[in-house]
């Protein structure tokens, strides 16, 4: 029996493999590009949204495919050609469309399984597809693990219990971290949860609930746990500059690399994959206030380094 | 000379307390998506000046007295929690008068350590350039934290900061914001009660504290107080980089005075009638993560009203001579500050100050009741890591008051972190200390139909400034065992032109000479040195318990034996704060502090030194829930150890001879807190 390391290399190299065979016959194929009608919908024409579509159009072009951008939700949405759908809002317009094949960037993996639910005929298609904007369970384990190593104690707070709560305290385990959870209610309001927790834990880590993380809260749990020399780790830049220890996060930039990829591959196979985590990513450190904590800790692109090679050991 | 005008009304700060709560009461939350939370433009809340300097890098010696802390000992007072820190000799003449001083060192109203409050000095003309800490404009509940640079630090904070710094840092409101209130009550008449109204949204936040402090001090002492403190802190964010904050604080009461039997009733039975007010604006703006500047103002204001009745039997005729210390002071200062990251090992901070004093005491300075003063300074202090385990500090400050020459004070540091856990410290700085106004020109005179009877405070136009060299060596370690930190200072302080009081009988003679002694404040020819060693060992040895030991040893040298016994040779105090689960803690406090010659008055001739004494305080709470508030329940006890003097009023003492007039008494008083922390 071959042992499953082995077996996982093995099909690493096929998937490479086939994805640079794919690769290969679209470039040779201008064809199969050029026929393809891409259209990106926006949910709004600015932030991160239209950064991604700059970024993705830059892409496509030198794919010689030229999306059109349709720049509010509530436009045509086309039922032909691939349909791009950049946040939320823009997912949720196409998914009640006809569009036929649709690709959903910038929304988080909760918004899109809620869209299944609503959108049944959706759900085990070919071809509709997302890029969640929440990183993969290991790599923030992997983040904690690299930056803090000789840390156990984790605490999340939320409203609603994200669905992977239970995977993520399982892996946590296997690293030696234990998940200390607090959920919030208006029996127990965001200060007690956050008093509590803070006794608890020796780290924070942020979950995108916006429920307890949004700029009406952030001041006060920044400043909370700083005062009890809990660091925060956070999931975006936005948290590093508010004093957030670190943040990994995926670029708009990133998003729209990944998912030119996805839409030339489209082009060739008509298909496109289950929907999937953010593949590549960046680490933000705030060194200000690791060195106010007295924590050494190490650069972002060590970190980073680390975190690939943790997700690459990952059992 | 009444202020019954101005004085804080219960009902007003009530109505005040109504008005936050309804204008910022509906007001509602952002609403965020989930996916908008990842990217949301986040304001800069750690900024520079908030981040705590890591104690690694620290140019001194801090010890930090934090929320926990506060709560966990149950204290009423800033001053008692200023006891638990190394180094710190802190006693009190009664109920309501502390004595704060770091290594002893100190006059009358002891001002050779800093004290500020958000940068803020609270030191007054009006308080004969000491701090009032009765009278402080900040309310417990309000204090995020307490810094205390052990050692000089004259380089950061100016001249004030002689042997060292008390920070005083309040909470932003975006800190915890809601409505907490407690009371208290007590024997010796404690009556405490305090309301925090607090309400915060992503672009301006508002608190205001109140409390009502009562107590009848000392058993057998004329020490009863009843202080009302009222606090409005408002925040507007402007941006993300943007941040106007300002504070309107006062703080007014009366305290009780004084000895039934004072020599000609000099220091007579009386109240003391103060407030104190303080405008506060800062603007503070965050280019960058690593980037911030501050632009300070603030206006201090305060007034006393204390008058009674000396008399004196001149042969047939009785002479009643009113005496007063009635005074008011005003403060105003502006200051800008520039912090930056210059590279990743690089960073800096530079800054100016100027300042305007004026103060209004027709009694205490004869003949010319208004005085002023004024100060400019620039600072400016580098931090560079060099090589991975090394940092240098380099700072200079130059300071000008009135007419006197510039004063620049240097401080050089190396930080050396030996391994990750252990890190040595080793250090010079000089430093100078502004002659107060009263040292230089107090002129009091007690005249009965034109004949002089007493002076008992000379001017000295010519004092000059004392002068300290530091030297020091530090050492912070963690260590596994019982989670333990140690944090140590080895010191060798030498003032020159140290600051006393001397007599003068070469002067022309006032008819009470012999009893109410004439003196003024001198420079001393040679100098004074303290060298020894303080630290703290504090130990986690298990999931909620907590460890606190201080211990400082000092030697002292003078060839004025007297100023020696201004110190006390050695103290030390152990905490032992216990979460003892479903709700309970405690906290027992154990201090011993040698003998000391602290306190107030002169006496031309002998020292009086209070004896050693070890007291005890102890703190049992409870944490529960009344319908869903979260409350707490706790009683707290203060001076257990037995009745003890602290630091003796000196000519009080001179007419009890060995048998202290002035001993503590125990207090306790049980205490509900509705939200606590």
């Amino acid at each position: 029996m071959m042992c499953m390391p082995a077996l996982h290399f093995a099909v690493r190299i096929a998937t490479g493999f086939a994805a640079a065979l794919l690769l290969f016959f679209c470039t040779a194929s201008p064809a199969c590009a050029e026929s393809l009608q891409v259209t990106v919908v926006l949910s709004e024409n600015s932030g991160a949204y239209l950064e991604f579509s700059d970024a993705l159009r830059e892409n496509l072009l030198k794919r010689n495919i030229t999306p059109l951008v349709v720049e509010q939700p509530d436009g045509a949405i086309p039922h032909s050609g691939l349909v791009v759908g950049v946040g939320m809002k823009a997912a949720a317009a196409i998914a009640a469309s006809n569009a036929p094949a649709v690709l959903n960037v910038l929304v988080p993996k909760s918004g899109h399984e809620k869209l299944l639910r609503d959108f049944p005929r959706r759900a085990n298609s070919k071809t509709y597809s997302a890029i969640f904007l929440d990183q993969p369970i290991e790599r923030q384990i992997g983040l904690i693990v690299a930056a803090l190593p000789d840390w156990q104690r984790v605490g999340v707070m939320y409203v609603t219990p994200p669905g992977e709560l239970a995977q993520l305290g399982r892996e946590m385990k296997n690293y030696g971290l234990v998940l200390h959870e607090q959920a919030i209610s208006s029996a127990f309001p965001l200060n007690a949860a956050l008093q509590g927790l803070l006794k608890e834990s020796q780290v924070l880590l942020a979950l995108p609930d916006a429920e307890v993380y949004n700029s009406s809260t952030i001041r006060n749990i920044l400043l909370t746990a700083y005062r009890s020399g809990v660091p925060l780790i956070g999931f975006s830049p936005g948290y590093v500059k508010a004093g957030a220890l670190c943040a990994l996060y995926t670029t708009p930039g990133q998003f729209a690399a990944q998912a030119a990829g996805l839409i030339r591959k489209f082009g060739y196979t008509q298909t496109l994959p289950a929907a999937r985590s953010p593949r590549e990513f960046e680490v933000s450190v705030n060194e200000q206030v690791a060195r106010s904590l007295g924590l050494q800790i190490k650069n972002a692109a060590r970190l980073h380094e680390e975190i690939q090679d943790f997700e690459r050991n990952e059992p | 000379m009444k202020y019954d005008n101005i004085k804080i009304s219960v009902k007003g700060i009530l109505a005040v307390c109504c008005l936050v709560g309804a204008g910022y009461g509906g007001e509602s939350s952002a609403a965020v998506s989930d996916e908008e939370c990842f990217f949301l433009d986040m304001p800069i809340v750690l900024t520079p000046s908030r981040l705590i300097q890591n104690l690694k890098d620290a140019p001194a010696a801090v010890t930090v007295i934090d929320r926990e802390m506060i709560r966990a000992t149950g204290y009423r007072d800033i001053p008692r929690l200023l006891r638990l820190a190394p180094g710190m000799q802190v006693g009190q003449e009664r109920g309501s008068t502390h004595w704060v001083t770091y290594h002893g060192m100190g006059n009358d109203n002891p001002s050779w350590m800093q004290v500020l409050v958000d940068g803020r000095s609270v030191y007054s003309p009006g308080s004969f350039d000491g701090a009032d800490w009765n009278g402080l404009p900040v309310t417990l509940d309000e204090v995020e934290r307490i810094e205390i640079v052990r050692g000089t630090d004259s380089v950061a904070y100016g001249l004030n900061a002689f042997l060292g710094v008390i920070n005083i840092i309040t909470r932003s409101s975006a800190d915890n914001p809601g409505t907490k209130a407690s009371i208290r009550a007590g024997n010796a008449g404690i009556r405490d009660a305090s309301l925090e109204v607090g309400h915060d949204t992503p672009t301006q936040g508002v608190r205001l504290n109140a409390e009502i402090r009562r107590d009848d001090g000392f058993s057998g002492l004329h020490d009863a107080r009843r202080f009302k403190i009222v606090s409005l802190l408002g925040e507007k964010r402007l941006g993300g980089h943007d941040e106007l904050m300002v504070r309107l604080a006062a703080n007014s009461g009366t305290r009780e005075l004084g000895y039934p039997d004072s020599t000609y009733n000099n220091n007579g039975e009386r109240s003391a009638d103060s407030l104190n007010a303080a405008f506060h604006l800062r603007w503070r703006h965050t280019p960058a993560p690593g980037e911030e500047w501050q632009l300070h103002y603030y206006h201090n204001q305060d007034r006393t009203a204390e008058e009674w009745l000396a008399s004196a039997q001149l042969g047939p005729i009785r002479a009643d001579v009113p005496l007063d210390r009635n005074r008011s002071s005003m403060r105003d200062d502006v200051e800008l500050q520039h912090r930056l990251t210059l590279s990743r090992n690089l960073r800096a901070v530079w800054g100016l100050e100027l300042r305007h004093d004026s103060v209004n005491a027709p009694f205490l300075y004869y003949g010319a009741a208004q005085q002023r003063s004024g100060m400019a300074r620039l600072f400016g202090e580098s931090e560079w890591r060099f090589g991975q385990d090394w940092s240098l500090n380099l700072n200079a400050l130059a300071e000008k008051f009135d007419d006197d020459s510039l004063h620049v004070s240097p401080r050089i540091f190396t930080n050396w972190q030996v391994t990750p856990k252990d890190t040595a410290r080793f250090g010079y700085a000089r430093a100078w200390r502004q002659p107060t106004l009263f040292e230089r020109y107090g002129d009091v005179r007690a005249i009965f139909q034109g004949q002089l009877l007493a002076q008992p405070y000379l001017p000295n136009p010519n004092l000059g400034a004392p002068r300290i060299d530091s030297l020091e060596m530090g050492y912070l370690g963690r260590f596994r065992d019982w989670d333990t930190k140690l944090d140590a200072r080895l010191f060798m302080e030498r003032i020159d032109n140290y600051i006393y009081r001397v007599s003068h009988p070469e002067f022309v003679a006032p008819l009470l000479f012999a009893t109410i002694p004439s003196a003024r404040y001198e420079n001393l020819a040679s100098p004074v040195t303290l060298s020894g060693l303080e630290y703290q060992l504090e130990s986690r040895p298990r999931s909620g318990t907590r460890l606190l030991f201080n211990h400082t040893v000092i030697s002292r040298s003078s060839d004025n034996h007297a100023i020696t016994q201004l110190t006390a040779p050695y103290a030390a105090s152990l905490s032992w704060m216990q979460d003892w689960s479903r709700g309970w803690s405690s906290t027992l406090t154990l201090l011993r502090m040698g003998p000391m010659a602290g306190g107030t008055g002169f006496v031309p001739r002998g020292q009086y030194v209070s004896a050693p004494y070890t007291t005890l305080d102890a703190r049992l709470a409870y944490g529960t829930k009344l319908s869903a508030t979260p409350v707490e329940f706790s009683l707290t006890a203060t001076n257990l150890g037995g009745r003890h003097q602290e630091v003796a009023d000196r000519s009080e003492q001179f007419l009890h001879g060995s048998d202290p007039v002035n001993r503590t008494s125990p207090m306790a008083w049980l205490t509900l807190t509705f939200r606590p922390e």
